[in-house]
C-alpha cells in the first residue's frame, strides 16, 4: 500500500513546489532547490518501484526484462537531472545542450527498447486495424509536434547538435506513446491494460517535458521552477504508480 | 445451389444426433438466431446448429467459429439444398415457425458442400483414461521456453487424482482469472486453445462447459492455458495463477504436478 502512495506523494510535492509563485528572492532560491530535489527524488523512487515490479517475474521472463529496462531508463533520467543540477551549481548558464542530455537520450533509448520489446510480445493480440491506428496516431502526433511547434527551431541557424537534439526530443512522444498504448490495447479488459495506460501516460508526460524543455530553452523561457517540470514529476509518478500496481497485481493473484 | 443426396445427409445427421447436445429443445420464440450464431462464432465452435419444423430440417455447419455451409432437407422430401453463400438463410425460414425445435451439437463439419468429412469422424464421449495423462501431452499451443518454465510434457499424473478435480468449474475459472489480469484478447485466444483440446467431446462457452470432458483432455486443456499464459505473462505469473487456482479448488497437488516447472515435477 505504501508503494502505491509514494507516486501520489511525489505528485503532491511537485504541485507544492511548481505551482506557487515565490514572493521574494529567498523563496525563489528555496523553490529552485526544492524543484531539483523533488525531480531527482521522483526519478530515484520510480526507478526503485520499477525494479520492484521486475522482481515479480522469474529470471528469464520476458516482462522482467521489460520492467528492468524501464527502471534503467528512469535511473538514467535521475542521472541526467543530477548532472544538470551539478552543472548549474558550478555556474553553467545555458543548460541545453549539455552532458545531462546524454543521460536523457540514454533514458529515451532504454524506454524505446523496453516498449518495443513489450509491443513485440503483444503484437499478435492486436488486430491489423489496431496496429494501423497506432501507427497513424504516431505519425499524426509527429506532424503536429514538428509541424506545429518545432519547425522554427529546426530551421533556425543553430548548432547542429542542438538541432539534432530538438528533432529527437520532438519525435519521442510520437514514437513512444503508440508503443506504450499497444500493450494497453492488447490487455484491455484486464488489470494489465490499466497498468500499461499508466505507463503510456508516464512516457507521454516525460517526452512532452523533454520537448518543452528544449523548446523553452531555445527561447530563453526555461527555468528550474517552470511549471513544465511538473510534467516530469507527473511522468515519473505515472510510471511509479504503474510499477507499484503491477507488483501488487502479481502478488495478489 | 449444389445438390446432396438425402440419404447422405440423413446419415451424417443421424451420426451427429448420437453426440451429446450443447443445447437441445430450444424454441425460436425464445431464442434469437443472430445472437446465438454470434455466440457460437465467437467461441470458435465446430459443429452444427440444427432446426426442425414445418418446412423441414435445416442445418448450419460451423468450422472453428466460421460459417461453413447449410443444408435444407425439405419436409416434402426430395434432394437436399446446400447453401454456402448465405448459410443462415436456411435457418431463417425455420425460425419463422414458432413450433420448430432447435439443437446445437459438436461435430466435425463436412469437408466440402454435401460431403461428410471422412477423416474426422464424430467421436462419442469416452470414459476417463486409465493411462497417465502426460502420455498424451498438451496441445500444440505450448511452445517450450528455456529455464524455469511450464513444461510441454509434464510428469505422469495418477488418473485418480485427475478424476477428483472439478474440471467443469476449474477451467472456466482459470480463463476468468486470465481475463481479469491480462484482458479479453488473451482469454479468448486461450479459450480457443481449450476448445481445440476439448473438441469434439465438449465446448467451453463463457463460464460453462457443455458436454462431458474426459479427464485427460481437461488436464491437457489446463496445460494449454498455462503454456499460453506463460508465453505472454512469464513462467512465474502463470505458475502462481494456476497454483492458486489449484489451491482454491482443493486440488493443489494434482495441478502442481500438471503444470510444475521442469525438474520439479
Amino acid at each position: 500500500m505504501m508503494a502505491l502512495l509514494l507516486p501520489v506523494l511525489l505528485l503532491a510535492a511537485g504541485l507544492a513546489v511548481f505551482l506557487p509563485a515565490p514572493v521574494d528572492a529567498e523563496a525563489r532560491v528555496l523553490q529552485h532547490v526544492f524543484s531539483l530535489v523533488v525531480q531527482i527524488a521522483a526519478a530515484a523512487t520510480t526507478a526503485l518501484l520499477l525494479f520492484g515490479a521486475a522482481r515479480g517475474y522469474a529470471r528469464r521472463d520476458h516482462e522482467r526484462r521489460v520492467w528492468h529496462l524501464i527502471a534503467a531508463a528512469t535511473a538514467s533520467w535521475a542521472g541526467g537531472l543530477l548532472t544538470y543540477a551539478l552543472l548549474e551549481w558550478f555556474g553553467r548558464m545555458r543548460p541545453y545542450p549539455s552532458s545531462a542530455d546524454a543521460f536523457l537520450l540514454l533514458a529515451f533509448l532504454l524506454l524505446f527498447v523496453a516498449l518495443l520489446e513489450e509491443f513485440r510480445l503483444v503484437n499478435r493480440m492486436l488486430t491489423a486495424r489496431q496496429r494501423l491506428a497506432l501507427a497513424g496516431f504516431g505519425a499524426l502526433l509527429w506532424i503536429v509536434v514538428v509541424g506545429g511547434f518545432m519547425w522554427p527551431l529546426l530551421l533556425a541557424p543553430v548548432d547542429g547538435l542542438e538541432k539534432g537534439l530538438d528533432l529527437v526530443y520532438a519525435s519521442m512522444v510520437a514514437l513512444l506513446l503508440p508503443l506504450a498504448l499497444g500493450p494497453a490495447m492488447a490487455f484491455r479488459g484486464g488489470t494489465s491494460g490499466y497498468i500499461w495506460l499508466g505507463v503510456a501516460l508516464g512516457v507521454a508526460a516525460l517526452a512532452l517535458a523533454a520537448l518543452g524543455f528544449a523548446y523553452l530553452t531555445s527561447y530563453d523561457l526555461y527555468s528550474d521552477v517552470h511549471p513544465i517540470n511538473l510534467l516530469r514529476v507527473l511522468g515519473l509518478a505515472g510510471l511509479g504508480a504503474s510499477a507499484a500496481w503491477h507488483r501488487r497485481m502479481i502478488e495478489a493473484v | 445451389m449444389p445438390a446432396l443426396s438425402r440419404m447422405q445427409a440423413e446419415s451424417v445427421l443421424r451420426a451427429a444426433r448420437g453426440t451429446r447436445p450443447l443445447y437441445d429443445e430450444l424454441r425460436p420464440a425464445y431464442v434469437r438466431l443472430d445472437p446465438l450464431v454470434a455466440l457460437l462464432r465467437r467461441r470458435g465452435f465446430s459443429g452444427l446448429l440444427h432446426a426442425s419444423g414445418q418446412p423441414g430440417e435445416g442445418v448450419v455447419w460451423f468450422d472453428h467459429g466460421r460459417l461453413h455451409s447449410a443444408w435444407l432437407l425439405p419436409a416434402e422430401g426430395g434432394e437436399v439444398q446446400v447453401e454456402q453463400q448465405d448459410p443462415l438463410a436456411v435457418l431463417r425460414v425455420l425460425w419463422a415457425d414458432t413450433e420448430a425445435t432447435v439443437a446445437v451439437r459438436s461435430a466435425a463439419p463436412p469437408v466440402a458442400a454435401g460431403t461428410p468429412a471422412p477423416t474426422r469422424p464424430i467421436v462419442p464421449v469416452v470414459p476417463a483414461p486409465t493411462a497417465p495423462v502426460a502420455a498424451l501431452g498438451p496441445t500444440a499451443a505450448a511452445p517450450r521456453r528455456a529455464g524455469r518454465a511450464v513444461p510441454a510434457e509434464a510428469a505422469p499424473v495418477e488418473p485418480r487424482l485427475l478424476a477428483g478435480i472439478p474440471w467443469a468449474r476449474l477451467l472456466p475459472e482459470a480463463l476468468a482469472r486470465v481475463r481479469r489480469h491480462r484482458g479479453t484478447p488473451l482469454a479468448r485466444e486461450l479459450e480457443a486453445a481449450v476448445n481445440a483440446v476439448l473438441a469434439p467431446d465438449a465446448v467451453l462457452m463463457g463460464r460453462e462447459i457443455h458436454g462431458l470432458i474426459p479427464a485427460e483432455r481437461a488436464a491437457a486443456a489446463l496445460q494449454a492455458i498455462a503454456a499460453g499464459l506463460q508465453r505472454v505473462a512469464g513462467a512465474a505469473f502463470a505458475e502462481r495463477l494456476i497454483w492458486t487456482l489449484g489451491r482454491d479448488f482443493a486440488c493443489e497437488a494434482a495441478v502442481k504436478r500438471l503444470v510444475a516447472p521442469e525438474g520439479e515435477a
